[in-house]
């Protein structure tokens, strides 16, 4: 048996490319004692492995020529000699862009079983996986908007946007997105339920979120950064907050030095609160998260939108998409079927 | 008393991107003004100079409209009544009061900023300590930032008004405060004076190495009175949650075009960062003078003062203020307390 790869071909200069990654055909390597062989189902595709790639994003090291792609999967166990997992079991882990990966359990495989019953598979990387949860910890541990305000978020078509406003909805909250394409906006008021949602690529964008936002906007969960920052800080509350999450307009950028700079002056006369997210704090509090969303989705009050390639060696364009703005919602890899 | 029938202003001489200079400003006589029906006249005393002052200039600063040529500049003073024609202020009263730079201004109440008590402390105080800067500081400290004990809290323009008093304040709350400050004048006032742990001299080579081994469990609370870059800097000893209060920042008032905040960093310490306008807190004034006035009468809360004599030195006096090299709080004394 085999196992197919998506490899480094060389550090992206810029805007990721599709040559920058080679598919590589290895051999699957023996299940040690300690060890289990995981099929990897679905390859969840994220803006933070471009960071992740260059050694720009925190845990992980640049990758040189040859690395596998940083990736989280949902797997089955094929074979075990560990004694936390059984084959058969639904597993979500750090398994890179690969059909095969073996683990041995390792804290640093971040590995967390899901129970294929509770929810579609797929769910467990998107609304009811990481992003869900950075959409949860930024919305209910950290904003924690009042009924009745205004709450804008960005990359509002995407998993952690998506869910961010779904949640904000169920509170009370007026939800507001923006998106990058007409197409996105649907889905975001279409299948979300937003109350509104702008697309930032038309010139009138600012007046037309002014009109979205007739009481100005109370939180911003802003997904990327970059000069929408600053004009949307224009349409802050006093005391409005924003909770830092993404900066997807600045990871492309080649080099630390033509990162955005933003003038504070506009923070300070808001009173602005500016509070920085990292999903890695509230990853002990997946349980809370799930008892919370799982029913949502359930009940068809948590909506999420995927965007599928099938292939592993479909990864790199896919990942290429996702990175110029052109997916729409998640975006997974199928890799191979649900049962084996 | 019969009052002199010239008044001395400094004006605005022309309107001018970038650094400001000697030559952006004029010295003028004007009559010494009469006040409307309901308004009063005042003599200026003590004039404050602050860095938003360049931002009012140019109309940049809430409730200040650009100036143009022959305006005299925007500033608040610590003055005293000589005609009253107001039923709320009488003659020989104290107050802190947007005055302009001139000797003389014909004002009315809702000019005023501040009725001042004489006896809580020295006169000067009332736009440093016990006025405005002090104020400021109380928000940044006892209203954003809270302080736990043993908090590591830095300071930037660590012997300013707002730096020095937020320091010890932090200070009397349990934190541990290290000071930031251009030079070594400036560090020892934030050492010696406000008693502070330790003060950076950022101007001196190994800076940030000293700043690291000032503050060996990183930086919980800093409070920004510079900006941007010094701030991209600290971030990186920041621990996780740390707090920043953004006040006052003198950098980013002669320049738009300095390098910015970039967020990354801040996500990765997951640092909360809040805007300050003193403005928000001006209800709590007369609690925080009942509560500062005494500690400054038992010499737990100190001051520096950064003296000129003449209204005519006022413009010289803010360009030593912007490039940073007063020390203390920027005052200058444009007449005596008495009379």
């Amino acid at each position: 048996m085999h196992n197919i790869q998506v490899q480094l071909a060389k550090q992206p200069d810029g805007n990721p490319k599709t040559s920058d990654f080679q598919v590589v055909k290895t051999d699957l390597p023996k299940v040690a004692d300690g060890q289990f062989l995981a099929r990897n189902i679905y390859l969840s595709l994220d803006p933070y492995m471009r960071g992740a790639i260059a050694g720009r994003h925190m845990g992980h090291q640049r990758l040189n020529q040859g690395d596998v792609i940083y990736g989280r999967c949902l797997a089955e166990v094929m074979e075990s000699k560990n004694n936390d997992y059984a084959v058969g079991d639904y597993v979500v882990l750090e398994a890179g862009w690969q059909q095969f990966y073996v683990s041995g359990g390792e804290a640093a495989d971040e590995i967390r079983k899901v129970d294929a019953k509770t929810a579609p598979l797929s769910a467990n990387l998107g609304a009811l996986g990481m992003p869900g949860l950075t959409a949860w910890a930024g919305v209910e541990k950290l904003a924690n908007p009042a009924l009745g305000s205004t709450f804008v978020v960005s990359a509002a078509a995407g998993p952690v946007g998506g869910t961010a406003g779904q949640i904000a909805k169920i509170k009370g909250c007026r939800a507001v997105g923006l998106a990058g394409s007409d197409e996105k906006c649907r889905i975001v008021v279409g299948e979300y339920g937003f109350d509104a949602c702008i697309n930032y690529k038309n010139k009138t964008w600012t007046d037309e979120l002014k009109a979205a936002c007739p009481n100005g906007v109370d939180t911003y969960f802003d997904n990327v950064g970059g000069p929408m920052l600053d004009a949307i800080t224009q349409q802050l509350n006093l005391y409005g907050k924003i909770i830092m999450c993404g900066l997807v307009s600045q990871y492309n950028r080649p080099t630390d030095n033509a990162f955005h700079g933003h003038n504070m002056g506009p923070f300070v006369g808001k009173r602005a609160q500016l509070l920085g997210l990292v999903v890695y704090d509230y990853y002990a509090r997946m349980n809370e998260f799930m008892k919370a969303a799982v029913p949502l989705v359930n009940a068809g009050r948590l909506k999420f939108h995927e965007d599928r390639v099938e292939g592993i060696d479909k990864a790199p364009e896919h990942f290429v998409k996702l990175m110029n703005g052109q997916n729409t919602g998640k975006a997974l890899v199928s890799i191979g079927p649900e049962k084996a | 008393m019969s009052l002199p029938n010239r008044n001395t202003q400094v004006q605005l001489r022309r309107q001018r991107e970038g650094f400001p200079d000697v030559a952006d400003f004029q010295i003028a006589d004007a009559p010494v003004p009469e006040p409307v029906e309901g308004g009063f006249l005042v003599r200026t005393i003590y004039l404050s100079l602050d860095p938003y002052i360049r931002k009012a200039i140019r109309g940049d600063h809430p409730g200040h409209a650009a100036l143009n040529p022959g305006d005299v500049i925007y500033g608040r003073a610590v003055c005293r009544v000589v005609k009253s024609r107001s039923h709320d202020v009488k003659q020989g009263d104290y107050l802190v009061a947007e005055t302009g730079w001139q000797n003389y201004a014909a004002l009315v109440p809702k000019k005023i900023v501040q009725r001042i008590d004489p006896a809580l402390g020295p006169l000067s105080t009332s736009i440093g300590i016990l006025g405005m800067p002090g104020l400021t500081a109380w928000g940044s400290v006892a209203h954003v930032a809270r302080p736990v004990m043993g908090d590591t809290y830095v300071v930037s323009a660590a012997a300013g008004p707002v730096g020095g008093t937020v320091g010890q304040l932090a200070k009397l709350a349990g934190a541990r405060v290290i000071g930031i400050a251009g030079g070594k004048e400036k560090c020892d006032v934030a050492l010696r004076t406000y008693g502070f742990e330790a003060c950076i001299d950022y101007k001196k080579d190994g800076w940030e190495q000293a700043l690291q081994a000032a503050c060996p469990n990183g930086i919980d609370i800093y409070h920004d009175n510079v900006g941007a870059p010094l701030l991209m800097t600290l971030v990186k000893y920041f621990n996780l949650y740390a707090k920043v209060v953004m006040c006052g920042r003198p950098g980013d008032y002669h320049s738009g075009e300095f390098g910015g905040l970039s967020l990354g960093p801040f996500i990765g310490k997951r640092a909360q960062l809040r805007g300050l306008v003193v403005y928000d807190y001006e209800k709590d004034l007369p609690q925080y003078l009942r509560v500062a006035s005494g500690l400054v009468r038992e010499g737990k809360l100190r001051f520096k003062e950064d003296h000129a004599d003449g209204l005519e030195t006022a413009p010289a006096h803010f360009l030593k203020l912007m490039r940073g090299e007063n020390v203390g709080k920027a005052i200058v004394v444009a007449g005596p307390e008495k009379g």
